[in-house]
């Protein structure tokens, strides 16, 4: 009797052990994983901040000399990111310029104006993240580019660390 | 010219065999009167859009430092039958390049183009084409012109109208040989780019 109530007393502990280290290794994966999850969308804010950029300053003189095609060109090296589900410039008085999609569709995206005096703006909008940036040619806003990518990069991610965190927590608990 | 009505039919009491030819002429001065009106619209049209390429191409073109630094103000010259008129004055007025003023002149000779950085050569000069570009041949002055053949016979951008847009090419090595350097920029929205 006093054994059986020392064996269950001794798997009480160390069921309350696992519960507690098992919480414990839960919180800090949680932890992780959402400050990953932050860095992550920071990273692609920047990266496509960065792209919207080059995409923008080597469309200047497609913008100024009214060639389309030359910026259309310039938009589909963006096809060397599979993450970028569609681009497009417009004008400065607001006008589709130029678009690019990885399948080839034309539709030109229809996105709120840059809020005023901003120079670049992004949101998170149904699955995508779009950053818009205003093309400034010395010191006069010549147009503006809009590139819209999905957050597939995001959510594999998480799932690998979902898997890695379960794998290692299954691992440490048996 | 009234209408009367007889035996339920409206006639025309003025309206006369003879008449029929003025009606024709009426009509043919009336479309010849419309056409006119909208060629000078996209003429004029045209005119602003080169005014502003012109103006737009000082930003894709690098100067050897002593022909920037020899004038207070950035000069687009004109060579021989102006046909800007006032469009200059709308589109580039008071606007600056590489920090100096823009100025609009108008002049008669190649030899007057010393101060210029760039030079739009009329199409009423073609004739005399060759002996411009004789005389600009040691100024670094980017030359411009409409005219067919511009660049072909030595001169630097050439607008060229395609499917009713502006466009224009460039003759890459009479830009070097005078010292200027063309932006890859440029060069990319050039419909050709000749060497030589």
């Amino acid at each position: 009797m006093l054994i059986g109530s020392g064996a269950s007393i001794t798997k009480r502990l160390t069921r309350m052990n696992v519960l507690v280290s098992g919480a414990a290794l839960l919180m800090a994966c949680a932890a992780f994983v959402t400050y990953d999850w932050i860095t992550s969308r920071e990273a692609m804010v920047h990266n496509l901040s960065i792209q919207a950029q080059i995409a923008g300053s080597n469309s200047v003189s497609a913008l100024l000399f009214n060639d389309p095609q030359s910026a259309e060109n310039t938009l589909s090296a963006l096809k060397a990111a599979p993450n970028i589900v569609s681009a497009c410039i417009y004008t400065a008085e607001g006008l589709a310029f130029a678009s690019y999609s990885p399948n080839g569709s034309r539709e030109a995206l229809t996105l709120p104006a840059l809020p005023l005096g901003q120079l670049e703006h992004h949101w998170f909008q149904d699955g995508h993240l779009v950053v818009a940036r205003k093309i400034v040619f010395e010191g006069k806003p010549t147009g503006t580019v809009y590139i819209r990518s999905d957050l597939q990069e995001i959510s594999h991610r998480l799932k690998r660390y979902a898997a890695i965190a379960a794998a290692g927590i299954s691992s440490a608990l048996n | 010219m009234r209408a009367h009505r007889s035996s339920g039919i409206y006639r025309c009491t003025g309206c006369s065999r003879g008449s029929f030819p003025q009606l024709v002429a009426l009509a043919a001065l009336s479309v010849f009167i419309l056409t006119s009106i909208l060629h000078a619209q996209s003429a004029h049209t045209e005119y602003q859009v080169k005014a502003a390429y012109l103006y737009n191409f000082a930003k894709f073109v690098e100067w050897p430092p002593e022909v920037m630094s020899s004038d207070s103000s950035f000069n687009i010259c004109v060579l021989g039958r102006d046909p800007f008129d006032s469009t200059f004055q709308t589109t580039i007025a008071g606007e600056s390049i590489k920090g100096k003023n823009v100025l609009v002149k108008r002049i008669p000779r190649a030899q007057d183009a010393s101060g210029c950085q760039i030079l739009f050569i009329s199409s009423f000069e073609e004739a005399r084409l060759k002996d411009i570009l004789d005389v600009l041949d040691k100024m670094s002055v980017l030359t411009v012109s409409d005219m067919p053949q511009f660049t072909r016979r030595g001169g630097m951008i050439q607008f060229v109208t395609e499917a009713n847009r502006v466009r224009f090419e460039v003759n890459l090595t009479s830009a070097e040989r005078t010292g200027l350097t063309l932006s890859s920029q440029l060069l990319k929205v050039a419909i050709g780019v000749r060497r030589g």
